[in-house]
């Protein structure tokens, strides 16, 4: 750095973490400037007579304090060395596991990147697989899609996320973790869990704490998408999770408000839909020549007693490809994931689905909005028709079956073969206490008994559901040997 | 309202020091006006100052437009162009005005001063002009040659 000419600018005015700055003459938005004292900033908005720099780190700006222009703009050093490490949002390592690099450096991405061009994606094809039936037999996510997780505190979204994140072990998908605003415990947790369950070496977490300034944690974000957009130009497919955007929002408004930005709805600033958009349209399914990877991104919001219509979630709504939407209330029943079927959604996930899977699932949902009609009616009879009977029994059948365990993946193949019983004979007289009691055993011996795993081997060649329950019609007997 | 600004600018070259004059001139006048608590004058310098003023400078200050003068000299002041000094010295008035005279005489006669005191400059000075921070000290110049300097200590290295 030519320590000779160097750009300064003065301190005009400031509010809390927001200066005002006299100077600079050619400065640019997400330029660095740091104080005689050390204290850094990014500039966020250039005004005719003044530059506004939000302030990266706590301390006092006295008038007229003298700040220079930094050589660097505001971006992060990036590689593999960020495997398995936790960082803040301008790449300082947070897990007290020393240095990132020690001989070789990355290169230096700018963390405000425009989204890629059309011309640079392709259509979405591979389904994205969770290890969770429900998402991916009914709601299925495809490699590039944006699906918006909502719920209410306590609905377990975040174990859902680390369940997912887990399940990624082995398939060579990188993980990206955006913490926003959490308080630190949070973050320590989830790098203990993800550490004890071999996840790390595939993960970046990228966490700001709830007492950071709120200019880093509003960088939060952006950091993660640039960490991901490095391995997806790799080649690899990335799952980039961020938990969540409504505290991103939040300190967003906050900061708009004390810069005097005009308040919109919900006192956000008019702008708050494009920061998000600008942020979700990152990811994708790429074509080679961009990289050839992809960015599944799994956005997170917090919703208040399970209202979805205030301004950010829709806003959220109509920028993602489908939501899973997750109740407290199905939670507390026992339900896991507790995801309400019938108002979740994915949009992109059914054309990446294998046939027998597409097929099954809307022999499911027929089954579920029957029994749905059907359930209100057998509140005022005691004696019901047998077919309504099967109906009802084969919905609380189903719904056993999508029960899942935290940290219980269960394999494609599998999934599809627990979903397809509830129509096999062998469930005919069979109540959901018994699924519940054998569901173990049925998924172990159609993954290791000699004659039942060849038809879990054979389950991707299927053309259709039909092909599949006669499939495993030939096996009832083998299994009502087993489960006696 | 220039040909006020411009007599106070005549001798006022730092802008620490306009400051000063103009509240002073304003509290001497509002007490001339309006009466009230005396002002008190820090200095010689600051008597004889007011005393250097012309005398039409005074007569187009009355009581009506006093407020309004001000303001609009105060805004007037925010535009002029500055020249930030960091030095490793305080300088004196004489060297201010040394210095103020020599640089209105060739970057433009409104110019004003910012005199910054830095003593890790160690010698010489650095400007601040528009926004850009030139180095002319012997600090930087160390820094430049850094290499030579510690190569001619070498030798005396046993």
């Amino acid at each position: 750095m030519n320590i000779q000419t160097q750009e300064v600018g003065y301190a005009v005015s400031s509010r809390d973490f927001l200066v005002y700055l006299d100077g600079l003459p050619t400065i640019r938005v997400n330029d660095l400037v740091e104080s005689e004292t050390g204290l850094r900033g990014w500039v966020n908005s250039i005004f005719e007579d003044n530059v506004e720099v939000l302030m990266l780190d706590e301390g006092q700006v006295v008038p007229k304090q003298q700040f220079k222009r930094l050589p660097s703009r505001l971006g992060i050093p990036v590689g593999d060395f960020l495997l398995g490490r936790a960082i803040n949002p301008l790449g300082i390592p947070i897990d007290g596991k020393g240095l990132l690099f020690r001989a070789k450096t990355g290169p230096i991405l700018e963390l405000d990147q425009t989204a890629p061009p059309v011309e640079s994606r392709q259509f979405i094809t591979n389904q994205f697989l969770t290890g969770i039936t429900l998402i991916d037999t009914l709601i299925p996510i495809g490699r590039g899609q944006r699906e918006l997780i909502l719920g209410d505190a306590h609905s377990g979204k975040s174990g859902f996320l680390i369940d997912v994140v887990v399940n990624q072990k082995n398939t060579g998908v990188i993980c990206i973790i955006a913490l926003v605003g959490k308080p630190t415990i949070t973050v320590r947790n989830l790098i203990d869990i993800l550490k004890a369950n071999q996840a790390l070496s595939y993960t970046v977490v990228v966490a700001t704490s709830s007492s950071d300034p709120a200019p880093l944690i509003f960088l939060t974000p952006k950091t993660a998408f640039t960490i991901a957009e490095y391995f997806q130009k790799k080649g690899k497919d990335v799952l980039l999770l961020l938990d969540d955007l409504g505290a991103h929002a939040k300190i967003y408004r906050e900061i708009a408000l004390l810069g005097n930005k005009s308040p919109g709805k919900e006192s956000y600033p008019g702008d708050i839909f494009y920061q998000h958009a600008h942020l979700i349209e990152r990811a994708g399914n790429f074509l080679p020549q961009a990289g050839g990877g992809s960015i599944t991104a799994l956005p997170v919001i917090e919703l208040n007693l399970d209202d979805f219509t205030t301004l950010i979630p829709t806003n959220l709504m109509s920028m993602t490809d489908g939501h899973l939407l997750f109740k407290s209330s199905l939670h507390s029943q026992g339900q896991t994931p507790a995801i309400d079927i019938s108002l979740s959604v994915s949009r992109v996930g059914r054309q990446t689905q294998d046939q027998v899977s597409s097929f099954l699932s809307t022999r499911i949902r027929q089954v579920l909005s029957a029994a749905a009609d059907l359930e209100t009616i057998s509140r005022f009879s005691s004696e019901l028709p047998t077919h309504t009977q099967i109906i009802l029994r084969r919905k609380e059948l189903i719904l056993e079956f999508l029960k899942q365990e935290p940290l219980t993946p269960i394999p494609k193949q599998i999934q599809v073969i627990l979903l397809a019983l509830p129509f096999t004979s062998l469930f005919q007289d069979k109540n959901r206490l018994f699924a519940e009691q054998y569901k173990k055993i049925i998924i172990d011996s159609f993954l290791n008994h000699p004659q039942l795993a060849p038809i879990t081997k054979s389950v991707p060649k299927l053309k259709s559901d039909e092909e599949l329950l006669k499939l495993l019609e030939k096996a009832v007997p083998i299994l009502l040997k087993l489960l006696k | 309202m220039q040909d006020l600004l411009n007599s106070i600018l005549k001798d006022t070259y730092s802008i620490s020091e306009l400051k000063h004059r103009l509240r002073i001139l304003k509290n001497y006048l509002s007490e001339s006006f309006f009466g009230g608590q005396k002002v008190e004058l820090t200095g010689v310098e600051d008597t004889n100052w007011l005393k250097s003023l012309p005398a039409q400078f005074f007569q187009s200050i009355n009581k009506d437009n006093i407020y309004n003068i001000f303001t609009n000299l105060e805004a007037d002041v925010k535009k002029l162009t500055i020249l930030t000094m960091y030095l490793t010295f305080e300088p004196d008035t004489t060297t201010i005005s040394q210095i103020g005279t020599f640089a209105r005489k060739n970057f433009g006669p409104s110019l004003l001063l910012d005199i910054k005191f830095d003593p890790n400059l160690i010698a010489g000075t650095a400007l601040v002009w528009k926004g850009n921070y030139q180095d002319y000290s012997l600090r930087s110049k160390m820094a430049q040659k850094k290499e030579e300097i510690l190569e001619s200590f070498k030798k005396f290295l046993r």
